[in-house]
């Protein structure tokens, strides 16, 4: 894969975008801006206005007001190869082969024959799913149709990219092979926007996030800008030498999962004590870290997710 | 929306069940150009004539009924033991006077044969009273002759013989039913990609309002694909036919079975008798143009409708009254189809509007003469319909396919009239 010199031309900028289905559905005064090599993480809860922001980015639907810039221009749905989608949901024709449902698709962004079948070979090898090439979709399994749908969007080579629950259906293995590539198409300067309900499985993916509730933008920004928002950290070690800690200085709560204990700590001093603590003891097995996006979500917003 | 249209129809005529379906429907159409062969190897009597003995009847009542010259049966006079008679013959009949008539058979007898055999017995009844009554055979003469009524007429139609108008109502029949049952195909696209949620991705690609041509498109050219193909395939057969005995015995069985009168002996002969002259070519084409102008103007209907329904279920709601509707107004056609209704009745006047001009004007061309500022003003109206339902429509549907909350006709009804400019084509 070879890598792309980002420019600042291809930036994708929403301001102040709104679409309103009546009072409550829909996307309010949305800005953000997604630069390109840069993942930007869509979060927020069913009817929040996630697939609303997708559907006005692709030119789905007509927004009610702002605008949406890609560069200097405003953005006008010209160029059918600017954006690769994957739905949420499974949007294939399933008693086609893997190769018709690629090929028709890719034939509609406008792609030659001897084009689509070399990128046809390449994806499906980088996808591991070469031997399903002359299978049909009902035949496969659902992270294999997923991994058809994730060429489908990929296939001609867009510069912006819209996964919506992308990991939908997928295994832990499919999960990291999914992020890899995720990583690939970012390092090759693509613009990613990415919706998940598991927060968890894309949080080391995303650059910036914007999080919506009902219609509303409730934080846009740096993860770390997040995360900066909450003071407290997560310090977990085995269960046999827990004990002596959970009466710490500092320690909020305390959670048993397995031979796991978790502790919430105020601080990152107090996460410090407990550090020092361990290491005085020769305790090694510990880990120290921040709080996770979708407890950080549920703390600043006050909302239930994941 | 080339790749839609050529994606489309590859689809619907190139899978095993349209290739199926398509070998049957050739067979068919070979069984019915070969049909006298196969009613001789399945039921070689069907057309044969039925035989009536008559046993013990008055003289002059056998000579009134041979030359009745009935169709279909034969009289033979007979003496012998009637039971005897319909033992041999199982399809004989057995005609006989004891007090009364009594009609011998195996088996219970059609009762329209029964019915027609005493209609004739009663006409010779009294054919043979009158005759004992009246003193002259002139005098019988004017009594037994029909009065005929002549039909003066100031608006002449046009002399169509009964044979092509026959035909002509039997390819605007066919063409009518096709039609049908291929806008509902087309709507039925358009609900299976909206429910596999591929709409969704085929519209990052094309605009709504291309896909929605295309879905007219992908309707008006299979309708064409399949009558050529049914063209063929008749064309083939009728060669094979033609040069087996030039449709001879076929159209022998024809004449026999009633449908076609006075038909000629050989296929030369038929359509030499149906006069393709230029200008009836000319009208059947005005007519074939009416019917696929009408074809596209329902499927855009139907697939607007459609747009709005989220899953197959929910088709049966909306399709099932169109289908009730267009049955309507073939039927109201045949009612209304009347010298008078079609020259300034109802049937004028629907031939002028979209939608109705597909089947009122086909019949209006059959019966009379329709001047060609007629045809025209009919064909814009229709052509005007289309335009705005294109412009019009390619919003609404966008709307619709993109919804895919449950309705119910009033709410699609809603979701036609809501706001129908706003959302971008």
């Amino acid at each position: 894969m070879r890598m792309k010199k980002i420019s600042k031309a291809e930036t994708l900028r929403l301001d102040h975008v709104s679409k309103l289905y009546g009072e409550k559905r829909g996307v309010r005064d949305l800005s953000f801006t997604a630069k390109a090599g840069h993942v930007i993480g869509i979060l927020g809860t069913n009817g929040s206005g996630k697939t609303t922001t997708f559907r006005m980015l692709l030119g789905l639907i007509e927004k009610n007001s702002g605008h949406i810039y890609y560069g200097k221009q405003e953005l006008d749905h010209q160029d059918k190869r600017l954006f690769g989608y994957l739905p949420e949901e499974r949007s294939m024709l399933r008693d086609l082969s893997v190769k018709d449902q690629i090929a028709y698709l890719a034939r509609l962004k406008r792609m030659e024959r001897p084009e689509i079948e070399m990128a046809l070979d390449q994806w499906l090898a980088e996808l591991k799913i070469e031997q399903y090439r002359s299978q049909r979709i009902i035949e496969l399994s659902k992270g294999n149709q997923q991994k058809v749908q994730v060429i489908c969007s990929l296939i001609h080579d867009p510069k912006i990219l819209i996964f919506d629950e992308p990991l939908n259906g997928l295994d832990l293995d499919n999960v990291i092979l999914f992020k890899n590539l995720c990583l690939k198409l970012k390092q090759q300067g693509k613009t990613i926007l990415i919706s998940s309900h598991q927060y968890n499985n894309i949080e080391d993916l995303c650059d910036d996030v914007v999080y919506l509730s009902q219609g509303d933008c409730l934080f846009k920004g740096n993860l770390q800008q997040l995360k900066q928002r909450s003071a407290f950290r997560i310090f977990s070690l085995c269960n046999d030498c827990a004990d002596d800690f959970i009466n710490e200085a500092g320690v909020i709560s305390v959670s048993r999962e397995g031979n796991w204990t978790t502790l919430k700590v105020e601080s990152q001093q107090a996460a410090d004590r407990l550090i020092r603590k361990c290491l005085r003891n020769k305790i090694t097995d510990f880990r120290c870290e921040t709080v996770a996006l979708q407890d950080l979500i549920r703390e600043a917003f006050d909302v239930r997710v994941g | 929306m080339c790749e839609l249209v050529k994606f489309s129809l590859k689809r619907r005529f190139v899978n095993t069940a349209a290739i199926l379906l398509n070998v049957m429907l050739c067979l068919v159409l070979g069984a019915a150009l070969f049909a006298d062969k196969l009613v001789d190897l399945i039921n070689p009597q069907l057309f044969e004539e039925r035989v009536i003995y008559l046993c013990n009847l008055d003289e002059r009542i056998v000579d009134s009924l041979f030359e009745s010259e009935q169709s279909g049966l034969k009289f033979i006079v007979s003496e012998e033991d009637p039971k005897r008679l319909i033992t041999e013959d199982n399809r004989a009949m057995v005609l006989e006077y004891q007090q009364g008539y009594v009609l011998h058979t195996l088996y219970k007898a059609d009762s329209l044969l029964v019915h027609s055999l005493s209609a004739l017995l009663s006409q010779t009844h009294q054919t043979l009273a009158l005759l004992s009554l009246v003193t002259s055979s002139e005098e019988f003469e004017s009594i037994m002759s029909p009065i005929l009524i002549e039909n003066q007429v100031q608006n002449e139609g046009i002399e169509v013989s009964e044979d092509r108008q026959n035909l002509i109502f039997m390819v605007i029949t066919s063409i009518y039913f096709t039609m049908l049952s291929f806008s509902t195909t087309v709507a039925n696209e358009v609900i299976y990609e909206k429910s596999t949620k591929t709409l969704e991705l085929i519209l990052t690609s094309v605009s709504a309002k291309a896909h929605f041509l295309s879905k007219m498109v992908v309707g008006w050219l299979a309708i064409f694909i399949q009558m050529l193909l049914v063209c063929g395939y008749l064309l083939v057969w009728f060669i094979i036919r033609n040069s087996y005995d030039q449709g001879n015995q076929l159209l022998l069985l024809i004449e026999k079975a009633g449908l076609l009168n006075n038909s000629g002996k050989t296929f030369a002969e038929l359509l030499g008798q149906i006069h393709l002259e230029p200008s009836f070519i000319l009208k059947l084409l005005f007519i074939l143009a009416f019917l696929y102008t009408g074809i596209l103007f329902i499927q855009m209907i139907l697939v607007i409708l459609s747009s709005f329904i989220a899953n197959v279920e929910e088709a049966g709601n909306i399709q099932a009254p169109f289908y009730l509707i267009l049955m309507g107004v073939y039927y109201f056609a045949l009612s209304v189809n009347t010298p008078y209704q079609m020259s300034e009745g109802i049937g004028f006047i629907l031939s002028f509007l979209p939608f109705f001009s597909m089947l009122f004007m086909p019949c209006r061309l059959l019966i009379q003469n329709v001047s060609m500022f007629e045809l025209m003003l009919s064909y814009m109206i229709s052509f005007g319909a289309i335009f705005l339902v294109v412009k019009k429509g390619s919003a609404v549907y966008q709307r619709g396919v993109l919804d895919y909350s449950s309705k119910g006709a009033l709410g699609i009804i809603k979701g036609i009239l809501d706001h129908p400019g706003k959302e971008k084509s």
